[in-house]
C-alpha cells in the first residue's frame, strides 16, 4: 500500500540480555536479607562479611559484587569471593553453592566443620543434605527452604521473620 | 498540473463571464511562474460559491487540486489535516456533479496523490509532539482508501499505521524506560488496535510480549533495591510475575506464527527463565542456538 514511511518493526528483546538476569537480582536481594536475618556468633561480627561463591561466570556473582559495592552489614563491609575449588574456601559468613556446584556440597560440609557458616544452595533436596537455606521456585516465584537444624548445627540463629516466609524442612 | 482537459476548459475557452475569469485566475496562481496558493484559495473558494460556477465540476476539481497543494506545502509536522480533508471533499463533490469517466479519472489522480501525501505526513509528523496529527492522517487515509479502492479492506490501513505508531512509541519508551508511561500506553493501545484487526500479526504479538516482559524486567532491575525487606521483595516478585504471565501468550502466539524466528525463541527462553521454568527456557535457548549453528 502506497509508500512505506516506516517499517512496522519487531523490536529487539533488549531485556532478554543475559546481563539483566532478574532471577540473579532477586537472589542477591534475598541473600542480603539472609545476612540481616541470621545471627552469627560474636567472633564473626568483626572484619569483612564474607560471601564465598563456589564457582564463577555467573550473573549472580556479578549481582553480589554490585551489592557488596553498595551495602554494608552494620559496620562490616561485604566481601564477595569466588572460588573454583573447595581448597580455595577460607573463613566466610555465607557459602553460596550454585546449582552447577551442588555435587560439591558434601566436601564443603567436611571442609567447614567447626565454623559458623551459612550454607545456601539452589538445588531441590539440598536442605535435607546439609544446607541451611535452599532456593526453590514456588508458583513461578523465587522462594526458599530453611532447615533450622542445619543452621543451628553451625551455631547460627535464624530470625523468626525469615522462618515465617520459608518452607521449613526437617 | 498536467491535466490537459482542465487547461483547455479554463485557459483557452473564451471568457464567458467574470466568475469563469476567477476560475482561470485561480488556476494561474497554481502555476510556478505566478505561484500564489493563498490567492488561488480565495478565488476558488469564491468560485465554488458563485451560482454560475458552484455546480461546475471543474471548479471543484480545481479546488481539490489547490487544497491538496496547500496541504502539501509545509513540512509534514506543520501540515493542516483539514486542508487535506477539504481537498478530498472537493474532489468528491466534482465526481458527484459529473460522473463521467474523464472527471472521475482526473479527480482520482488528485486523491491518489493526496493519499501519498497523507502517508508521508503520517511518517513525518510521527514524533512525541505531533503524533496526534499522525493519527488524524490515519482517519483521512481511511476515507481516501475507501473512496479510491472501495473493495480494499480498511483493516490493512489500521494495521499498517497502528503498527508503525506502536513501534515508534515503544522505541522511544525503551530509550528511557519508566520515564514516560504515556508512550508505553500509546504503544500498547496501538498494538491492541492491530491485533483486533489482525490477531495473527507476528510483529504486534511479539512487540506486545516484549512490552510486558520489559516491564517486569525493569521492575526487578531498576525498582528492586537491595534494602527491600522480604515482604517488599515478595510484592515486587508478585507484580513482576503478573507482567511475565501477561507477556507469555503474546510471545507464544508469535512463536506459533513463526517458529523459526530467533528473536521470539530468545524472548520465550527469557520469559520461561523468569517464570522459573528452566526446562522450557533451556529448550527455547537451545532452539535459538541451533539456529545460530544452522546459519554458520
Amino acid at each position: 500500500m502506497i509508500i512505506l514511511v516506516l517499517a512496522f518493526a519487531c523490536l529487539s528483546a533488549s531485556r532478554t540480555d543475559p546481563k539483566e538476569d532478574t532471577n540473579a537480582k532477586i537472589k542477591a536481594v534475598y541473600l542480603y536479607n539472609f545476612s540481616k536475618n541470621v545471627e552469627w556468633p560474636e567472633e564473626y561480627k568483626n572484619g569483612s562479611f564474607v560471601i564465598t561463591f563456589v564457582g564463577n561466570n555467573s550473573s549472580l556473582l556479578s549481582e553480589l559484587d554490585k551489592m557488596a559495592a553498595q551495602k554494608t552489614l552494620g559496620n562490616q563491609q561485604i566481601s564477595v569471593k569466588s572460588v573454583s575449588s573447595i581448597s580455595g574456601i577460607e573463613k566466610s559468613h555465607i557459602i553460596f553453592v550454585p546449582f552447577e556446584s551442588s555435587a560439591l556440597l558434601g566436601e564443603i560440609i567436611t571442609k567447614i566443620k567447626g565454623n559458623s557458616i551459612l550454607i545456601v544452595t539452589e538445588k531441590p533436596g539440598l536442605a535435607k543434605q546439609g544446607s541451611a537455606i535452599n532456593f526453590i521456585s514456588k508458583d513461578n516465584k523465587q522462594a526458599f527452604e530453611i532447615n533450622k537444624a542445619n543452621a543451628e548445627h553451625y551455631k547460627l540463629k535464624i530470625n523468626s521473620n525469615l522462618m515465617k516466609l520459608a518452607t521449613l524442612i526437617e | 498540473m498536467k491535466n490537459r482537459t482542465l487547461l483547455l476548459l479554463i485557459l483557452f475557452t473564451g471568457s464567458v463571464n467574470a466568475q469563469l475569469d476567477k476560475l482561470r485566475e485561480a488556476y494561474l496562481y497554481t502555476q510556478s511562474d505566478k505561484l500564489n496558493l493563498d490567492s488561488a484559495r480565495i478565488l476558488i473558494d469564491a468560485a465554488c460559491k458563485y451560482p454560475e460556477t458552484k455546480d461546475d465540476p471543474q471548479a471543484w476539481y480545481m479546488r481539490g487540486f489547490i487544497y491538496k497543494e496547500l496541504f502539501k506545502k509545509p513540512l509534514p509536522a506543520n501540515r493542516e489535516i483539514s486542508l487535506g480533508e477539504e481537498a478530498f471533499n472537493s474532489c468528491k463533490k466534482a465526481m458527484e456533479i459529473d460522473s463521467s469517466v474523464e472527471v472521475k479519472n482526473n479527480n482520482l489522480l488528485i486523491l491518489k496523490n493526496l493519499s501519498a501525501i497523507t502517508n508521508n505526513t503520517f511518517g513525518g509528523a510521527l514524533d512525541t509532539v505531533n503524533y496526534s496529527k499522525s493519527m488524524e492522517c490515519l482517519e483521512l487515509q481511511k476515507k481516501l482508501i475507501r473512496y479510491i479502492h472501495p473493495k480494499a479492506s480498511i483493516d490493512s490501513v489500521e494495521v499498517y499505521y497502528n503498527g508503525i505508531m506502536g513501534s515508534y512509541f515503544q522505541s522511544v519508551y525503551e530509550k528511557s524506560p519508566g520515564k514516560n508511561m504515556n508512550y508505553l500506553k500509546i504503544a500498547e493501545d496501538s498494538y491492541n488496535k492491530v491485533l483486533i484487526r489482525d490477531p495473527s500479526n507476528i510483529s504486534a504479538n511479539y512487540n506486545m510480549g516484549i512490552i510486558y516482559y520489559n516491564q517486569a524486567v525493569s521492575l526487578i532491575m531498576n525498582k528492586l533495591d537491595y534494602d527491600f525487606d522480604l515482604a517488599s521483595l515478595n510484592n515486587i516478585q508478585e507484580e513482576a510475575l503478573s507482567w511475565f504471565k501477561k507477556s507469555l501468550p503474546y510471545m507464544e502466539k508469535a512463536y506459533q506464527l513463526n517458529p523459526h524466528r530467533k528473536e521470539t525463541l530468545i524472548g520465550l527462553s527469557g520469559i520461561y527463565y523468569s517464570l522459573h521454568d528452566n526446562e522450557k527456557s533451556e529448550q527455547f535457548h537451545k532452539l535459538s542456538q541451533d539456529m545460530d549453528a544452522d546459519q554458520k
